[in-house]
């Protein structure tokens, strides 16, 4: 038999024809990368759980000053809307200005960590070493320092959301392949845009977990600083309703700060998920240190 | 010397260039000399090349053989630029090499697509490095996708993407802006047989077109042969140029070749020359010491493998 002879020519011999439907079919969406169907499961058991606390306040009597039924949770939150919604403002503002001054700080000083030799081995050990301080008990130092303005309640707010950012931003910083810096040099590229076009984009998804976990602690952060001293605000109002013997309430203005948080951290996830479209899902999960 | 790519260039490319190229950009000469690189392990230095001395002609195919890890890899990323020789110097169309050797494209081991842009803005990467105009670059880049059987595949992720696609992608990339030169480390390591005679067609045929210069590394000897002008092969590390091999073979080579009675010859010298140097069949690398001693003017006067010939070098160098 006669071997088969291949014209060389380019593109004419196409063993990889394009597949239909494949590129379509794996490529996720920013829609399905929320994965709604992640959702339904411990919603379905967060329900479940409601009814359980109900139905055991109920059989045990326990009164309504100890502690509230998820009903009475709702009807306070219900009744009291407009005092919640305007004792909400406040702390929204000082969790998203607290949120937003940490993001502001904390990724130029991650940036210059990375590429900083002198103040990657000067600050970074410090920045570490300094999550170990518990940073609720420093409230009241601002509150003698500060008063019981806004202030307090933004710097407290910044200062608990501020390590978690720097932390994950330097390790993803460095994280990113050096052959991939390797490679964008071998085109001239400099640090500025091996930076913007590999390196940064490359550490998304840890920028993204660092800011996740900054989000929910600055809520913790502003409700804290309100504890020590305040005059408006979710903490303030669940303080008076405490003084008041008011259980209901109490647990109207958690429901209230609860939903804030979840509402600001949806919103970042939905951030995250247009920023990171079309990558391996999953992958933005991969990496992110807890601290507290 | 065989026939060059370069004069093949005006016969094949008016016959049958598509109209995607743009015109021959010609090859850069490449010159090595001495070129020594040596690793610091611990307390000690570790030689991974020495004295290495390579010219090569404007439009010619190198490819460089050895065994794994004998410091091809690293004798590239020297010529291109992206680590500094520990001695002797390297040579770009007459100019020194001192930084990255922006001219050229350069194809590495493994693909580094970038998982967050679609196989067409992992071309166009490279225009954006150079600070040029995307737009002026798309066309070209969704020719050069075509011409590697990826037309239909623009919009896709490397994810999505099987490896030797992404390695198709990443060799696109490297050819965007037409490099006169191409530095191709080991590119199709990772990629199926019938892809590795799909992509070892396409490249021969494109360096026919383009008359780029081309430093090739593989561990393949049947895909050097069947690729290059000379051959180089080189020693176990400490690596120094064992033979250089001229292949003077028809500049459009199909698959079929690899039977001709030529191609088996060449096949058979180097395969010959790495059983010298006791890479295949023996144990002990008999000829290695002797090479490595005729090579380098005077190294290896201890007969350890490591160290003396590059301590020679650092001093030189201080």
């Amino acid at each position: 038999m006669a071997p088969v002879r291949q014209e060389a020519q380019l593109g004419t011999v196409t063993p990889w024809a394009p597949v239909a439907g494949h590129v379509d079919a794996a490529s996720p969406s920013w829609l399905e990368r929320l994965r709604v169907g992640r959702w339904a499961p411990p919603l379905v058991v967060l329900i479940l759980a409601l009814v359980l606390w109900e139905v055991v306040v109920d059989l045990t009597n326990t009164p309504s000053y100890l502690i509230a039924k998820p009903t009475e949770m709702f009807s306070a939150t219900a009744n009291n809307f407009h005092l919640l919604m305007t004792q909400m403002w406040p702390t929204l503002y000082e969790v998203v200005l607290g949120f937003a001054c940490s993001v502001a700080i904390a990724l130029p000083i991650a940036i210059f960590i990375v590429y900083s030799r002198a103040a990657g081995r000067a600050v970074y050990p410090l920045v570490v070493a300094s999550q170990v301080v518990p940073k609720v008990a420093i409230a009241p130092v601002f509150v003698i320092l500060l008063g019981t303005g806004l202030f307090p309640k933004l710097i407290l707010a910044f200062l608990i959301a501020f390590f978690p950012i720097v932390i994950n931003t330097v390790t993803g910083l460095q994280g990113v392949d050096p052959e991939m810096l390797e490679m964008v040099r071998s085109m001239g590229a400099g640090k500025t845009r091996a930076f913007a076009k590999v390196r940064f984009p490359a550490a998304l998804p840890s920028i993204f977990a660092g800011l996740k976990i900054a989000m929910t602690l600055a809520v913790v952060g502003a409700v804290v600083a309100e504890f020590v001293g305040a005059s408006k605000g979710l903490g303030y109002s669940l303080l008076v309703a405490q003084g008041n013997v008011d259980t209901a309430l109490v647990y109207a203005d958690l429901l209230v700060m609860t939903v804030m948080g979840l509402v600001l951290y949806a919103i970042l996830e939905i951030v995250e998920a247009i920023l990171l479209r079309g990558r391996r899902a999953s992958a933005a999960e991969a990496s992110s240190h807890y601290s507290m | 010397m065989g026939i060059r790519s370069v004069n093949a260039v005006s016969s094949n490319a008016a016959a049958e260039a598509p109209p995607v190229s743009k015109p021959a950009s010609g090859g850069l000469p490449v010159r090595l000399r001495n070129v020594a690189k040596a690793y610091r392990v611990g307390p000690r230095w570790l030689p991974a090349v020495q004295e290495v001395d390579i010219d090569i002609p404007p439009g010619e195919f190198v490819s460089i053989v050895g065994p794994s890890g004998c410091g091809k890899s690293t004798l590239l990323k020297i010529v291109a630029g992206l680590i500094p020789p520990t001695g002797g110097e390297v040579e770009v169309d007459g100019r020194k090499v001192t930084g990255p050797t922006i001219e050229a494209g350069v194809v590495f081991q493994r693909d580094l697509l970038l998982e967050w842009r679609t196989a067409l803005e992992n071309v166009l990467l490279q225009a954006e490095i150079r600070r040029q105009p995307v737009r002026n670059h798309e066309q070209h880049a969704r020719e050069l996708l075509a011409s590697v059987a990826l037309e239909g595949f623009e919009d896709a992720m490397p994810h999505q993407l099987s490896g030797g696609m992404r390695q198709r992608v990443a060799i696109c990339r490297a050819l965007l802006h037409d490099p006169p030169l191409l530095l191709m480390d080991e590119p199709f390591g990772a990629v199926d047989a019938i892809t590795r005679d799909q992509l070892n067609l396409d490249l021969r045929n494109l360096c026919n077109r383009l008359g780029s210069t081309v430093l090739f590394i593989t561990h393949s000897i049947t895909e050097a042969v069947f690729l290059s002008d000379r051959v180089v092969v080189m020693t176990p590390r400490p690596a120094v140029v064992a033979s250089i091999t001229e292949i003077d073979l028809p500049a459009t080579r199909p698959l079929s070749i690899r039977e001709e009675p030529a191609f088996g010859a060449y096949v058979r010298e180097i395969r010959e020359t790495f059983e010298k140097l006791g890479v295949l069949g023996g144990s002990e690398p008999p000829a290695v010491r002797e090479m490595r001693a005729a090579s380098g003017r005077d190294s290896g006067e201890q007969g350890t493998e490591r160290g003396a010939p590059w301590r020679r070098s650092g001093k030189k160098r201080s």
